[in-house]
Parts: C-alpha cells; sequence; structure tokens
C-alpha cells in the first residue's frame, strides 16, 4: 500500500502544478470581473438566492467543464509520459508492479485530480455566488440570502457531484482507457486510429450490415455521463416545470437524493458491465505495453 | 560453493526479439562479493542480458538472480537489486529531494540519510532540479540514490556513457568507496575497458549473443598469454596461430590462449594480456574466432 501511494504522490510531484494552475487561473479571472465588471440580469433582478445558485454553478461548471477538456487531452499522452521524457527505464527498475505504476497513475489523473478540482469549483463557486450577490444587492443581499436553504444545497448538492464526476469516469472509463492503449502501443497514431475505429467502423456497421450497436453504445456511455455529472434525474427533471428555478430550494435535498439513487440504479445495466469489462481490457493493454518496455 | 553465495545462475538462457536472436544459450554463474564486467559491441547482447536479469525481458532457459526468478517475481528481486539502465535519465521534472522522497516509499531498502550523506559527496544540492543538472550529475545522483539501497546486487548498463574522464573517475570512487564491501556484487557493462580493467574481478565478453568468455581476472593472465617479439621473429609467431596479432607501444605482440610451445615463448617476451586486447581477439571476426568460454 505504501508503494501505491508513493506512485500517487509521484503522480501528485508531476502534475499539480498544472492542475493547480487550471483551478486557480480562472478563479484569479473571475474575482476582478465579478467585482467590477458588469452584470446584467434583465429587467426583474432574480432574488439573492438564486443569483447565488446560479453564479456558483455557473462557475463551477464552466471549470468542470474545462477539467473535462483537459482530462480528454491528456489522457492519451498519459500511456507514453514516462517513454516521452525517457524516465521510464528509471520508473520501471523500482520495485513497485506494472498494475500499480499504471493505476496510480489512472486513479491520479483521471478521479483524484478531478475531485481536487472539483474542489476548487466549489470555493469558486461559492465565492462568485457571493460576489455576483453582493454586486446586484449589495452588502444587504447577503443578510437576505436563505442561508439554511443554501447549506442544504451545498450539503446534498457537493457529494451528489462528486459521486458524478466518479460515475462519470467510470461511464467514460472504456474510452479513456482505450485511448490511453492506442496511444500506448499506436504512438501518435494511436488516437487517430481509435476515432477512425470507431467513427468510420461504427458507420460501416451501421450503413452496410444494419448494425448500430458500436455508434449507439459510445452514444450511450456519453448520455449515462452527462446523466452521472449533472444531476437531472437520468434526463427526467424538467427544468421548466421544477422546483429550482421558482426558488423553491427547500426541495432540492430530497431531489438529490431521489436523483442519487437513480443514477447508483443506472450501474445496474449490461451497457456499464461492458464499460467496465472494456476499460479492463484497455488498462490491461496499458500494463502489457509498459511490461514491453 | 555455497549455494548461497550465488547471486546469479543462468542455464541455457536465451533471449529473442522477433527473428533475432539477442542471446544465444548462455551459462554462467556470478558468485558474491565480485565486481563483473560485461563487455562486448554494441548489439552484442548486453543490454539484453542485463534487462533479462532484472525481469524486463522475456527468456528462454533457466535465470535466477538471488533464487528468485526475475521475470515472475521481478518486484520483490528489485528490492535487493539495484539497476541503472543505459540510458541513465532520472525524470526530468523532479527535485532531488522528491526522488529521495519518492525512494523512500517505493525501495523497503533505501535510506534517505544515506542518500544525503552520498550526495554531499558530489555537487548535486538536494534542491535542484533534475533537469537543471548537467549529464555527469545526473548519473552522479542516479549511483547516490541507488548506492543508499542496502541491496545485495547491483547492475550497471553503460553508466558513464557521454561522461568527461572527471565524471567517470568520480562515479567509478563513489562505486567502489561507497557500495562494494565484499559481499554484495556489480555487474557493469561498458566500452571503456581500460577504464574498469582496475576495479574488476572477473569479466564476461559477449559476442553476437554469445558468451565467448566467462572468467577471473587471476585466470587470465594464467590462461592467455602475451608475447611481446622483434619483427624478425614474426613469422615464427605467426605460426603458433596467436588469436591476436597486434602492436604495443610500437613493438610487434602476439595474444596466445593458452601456453605457446616452449620455443615460440622463447622468441619473445611474455607481458601481461591487457583486456582490451584480449576482447578485440575474441569479438573482431567471428567468422575467424572460434567462439570460446
Amino acid at each position: 500500500m505504501n508503494t501505491f501511494k508513493t506512485l500517487l504522490l509521484r503522480e501528485w510531484m508531476q502534475h499539480h502544478f498544472g492542475w493547480l494552475l487550471l483551478g486557480c487561473v480562472p478563479l484569479l479571472i473571475m474575482v476582478p470581473l465579478m467585482m467590477f465588471g458588469h452584470i446584467e440580469l434583465g429587467a426583474e433582478v432574480p432574488p439573492p438566492g438564486l443569483i447565488a445558485l446560479g453564479f456558483a454553478a455557473g462557475y463551477s461548471g464552466f471549470l468542470m467543464a474545462l477539467a473535462g477538456l483537459v482530462v480528454g487531452f491528456q489522457t492519451p499522452g498519459l500511456a507514453r509520459r514516462d517513454q516521452q521524457d525517457r524516465s521510464i527505464e528509471f520508473w520501471v527498475s523500482l520495485p513497485a508492479s506494472h498494475v500499480q505504476s499504471v493505476g496510480a497513475t489512472v486513479l491520479m489523473n483521471l478521479l483524484l485530480m478531478p475531485l481536487m478540482l472539483l474542489g476548487l469549483a466549489v470555493v469558486g463557486g461559492i465565492l462568485a455566488g457571493m460576489l455576483a450577490v453582493l454586486r446586484v444587492h449589495g452588502l444587504g443581499g447577503w443578510g437576505a440570502l436563505p442561508w439554511g436553504t443554501l447549506l442544504t444545497v451545498f450539503l446534498a448538492g457537493v457529494p451528489r457531484l462528486a459521486l458524478g464526476l466518479v460515475l462519470g469516469m467510470l461511464w467514460l472509463s472504456p474510452l479513456l482507457m482505450l485511448a490511453m492503449a492506442a496511444s500506448a502501443w499506436l504512438k501518435r497514431w494511436g488516437v487517430p486510429v481509435l476515432a477512425a475505429v470507431i467513427g468510420l467502423g461504427g458507420l460501416f456497421l451501421r450503413e452496410a450490415y444494419d448494425q448500430p450497436w458500436l455508434l449507439d453504445g459510445v452514444g450511450d456511455l456519453f448520455t449515462h455521463f452527462g446523466w452521472a455529472v449533472v444531476p437531472t434525474g437520468l434526463g427526467t427533471l424538467n427544468f421548466e416545470s421544477s422546483p429550482w428555478p421558482a426558488g423553491n430550494l427547500a426541495q432540492f435535498g430530497a431531489w438529490i437524493w431521489k436523483d442519487t439513487q437513480l443514477v447508483l440504479g443506472d450501474l445496474a445495466s449490461p451497457l456499464f458491465a461492458v464499460a467496465l469489462v472494456v476499460a479492463a481490457i484497455g488498462f490491461g493493454l496499458v500494463v502489457l505495453r509498459r511490461m514491453k518496455t | 560453493m555455497n549455494p548461497n553465495d550465488t547471486l546469479i545462475r543462468a542455464e541455457g538462457l536465451s533471449l529473442r526479439y522477433g527473428k533475432k536472436l539477442a542471446l544465444d544459450n548462455l551459462s554462467f554463474s556470478i558468485p558474491k562479493g565480485r565486481v563483473v564486467g560485461l563487455l562486448g559491441h554494441n548489439g552484442a547482447g548486453k543490454t539484453s542480458l542485463m534487462k533479462a536479469l532484472v525481469g524486463l525481458a522475456g527468456h528462454d532457459g533457466q535465470l535466477e538472480v538471488l533464487g528468485l526468478s526475475p521475470r515472475r517475481e521481478r518486484v520483490a528481486l528489485l528490492q535487493s537489486v539495484t539497476y541503472i539502465p543505459d540510458v541513465a535519465i532520472l525524470p526530468r521534472w523532479a527535485r532531488v529531494e522528491q526522488l529521495i522522497t519518492l525512494m523512500s516509499g517505493l525501495h523497503p531498502k533505501f535510506s534517505a540519510e544515506r542518500a544525503r550523506t552520498l550526495l554531499k559527496r558530489t555537487s548535486v544540492q538536494t534542491t535542484d532540479k533534475v533537469k537543471a543538472l548537467s549529464r555527469g550529475m545526473v548519473v552522479q545522483l542516479h549511483l547516490a540514490l541507488i548506492a543508499a539501497v542496502d541491496a545485495r546486487l547491483m547492475i550497471l548498463d553503460e553508466p558513464t556513457l557521454g561522461l568527461d574522464v572527471l565524471s567517470r573517475k568520480a562515479f567509478y570512487d563513489m562505486l567502489l568507496d561507497e557500495w562494494c564491501d565484499g559481499e554484495r556484487s556489480v555487474l557493469i557493462s561498458t566500452h571503456q575497458v581500460e577504464e574498469v580493467e582496475a576495479l574488476l574481478s572477473d569479466v564476461m565478453m559477449l559476442n553476437e549473443g554469445k558468451l565467448v568468455l566467462n572468467i577471473s581476472l587471476e585466470q587470465i593472465d594464467q590462461r592467455f598469454v602475451a608475447l611481446k617479439h622483434s619483427p624478425q621473429t614474426a613469422d615464427a609467431i605467426a605460426a603458433a596461430h596467436p588469436i591476436l596479432r597486434y602492436r604495443q607501444q610500437g613493438e610487434a605482440a602476439a595474444l596466445f590462449d593458452g601456453a605457446p610451445p616452449a620455443e615460440v615463448s622463447a622468441l619473445g617476451q611474455r607481458m601481461r594480456p591487457s583486456l582490451v586486447d584480449l576482447f578485440v581477439a575474441l569479438t573482431r571476426a567471428p567468422e575467424i574466432n572460434p567462439q570460446r568460454i
């Protein structure tokens, strides 16, 4: 276990600067913008609670979308990172198994770092919300905030977002691990080849043999990913009729609980089992490539 | 010899890369307390052998290192065997202190205190980043790190490649002073045969994947005979089939495997054969040099 923790520490040492930069630079841009920029909310100014929540959700969502892009672009390269900086021979000369080494890279970069960024996104979101209330309603706006309700939203929402991040990564894990494996074996051609196999292969299967399962399966992975990371009750939440925009945030906790049950129940599906198997195969291929270093 | 004294035992060891036979049926053993030089031309199989010894390359035949199977028990083996691969490249993003921290977590027999003590002998500071160090300093750092591991066997693959003479001397000084204690063994491959000759207790020579010599330096003096002779006796010397005819300090010399006939010995002055001459004799042209051990 000490070995694995040390391998995680190695990932932190190597990549924390980039992740902290990703988490902090938007914050440093957002604060002066919120303090000195122009905030336009239309003729009907929403109540302080909704402003706080709206800006908090907007900032957090923006940062996590940014994190998603970074994970998407960075993941394939992780498979060849140590070969590219020529340190692979050093790492494989140490008494750590290949499975542990690849596992630590995957866990830290695909899960723990994004979770850390979620923490920064939440902190930045709270700050954005408070600054927005201050700018729109003045200092009195803070006094008018429904603090109890906001606390409920925070206590229910943040764990749900963290859970959603974990589940979302699991839903996308087959694509991410296949991208890593393709990159490990085919180097710079890995991702284009994978994209061509899935895209063109999927089209060919659908058009020539009326077998749309590949494209549909990939599309479904993204759909389930979306349901996991954004609490919409597996897509059943109708924002027009939902209690949230109307300001009835007291129901938020109950809604999140129901949504959490739904996304957890969503895991009991053949698609998720297939996704995990494919991800495990991708992981195995990355390990195998490392063994052949 | 006590079986526990044998650190490496190979029987019929072969290794292939596709159709190319990198190691061809090697059989040898290395006891404790030896400094063994592994010599061979580029592509002779030195790196392949070292990779097989630390479990980084699959092989046929029997191979035991410290009584363990390198391929199957790589992690356990690397707790007692340290290895500097031919590309002695440490991760460039790391600071020296970070590497010490990582080694402490990854290597159960690593002493951070000893590493810091060893580093005081060099110009490397613990606050330095690897990418700011010269190649010589990186190799010194690498040696300090692995010399701080309480291992039984050190495997060094061209550790001083590309270093200037001062850096090479500093490297070997540290190796001998701080690591070799009569119980531990070192297997070192290098092209700088003259420089390591004084360090070695044994020598192994590989030629095109075959072990053409495996002998202690004392036995070299007994088995091989070098004769310095005048040009007038050259024909008579050549008729005795030396394995190498060469010039030393301007004078003709011949190298014999085994003592030449007494009348031939009388034609020249016996001298100690150098490793370089032996290396040239045994590896220069396989078609005219029958394989020998």
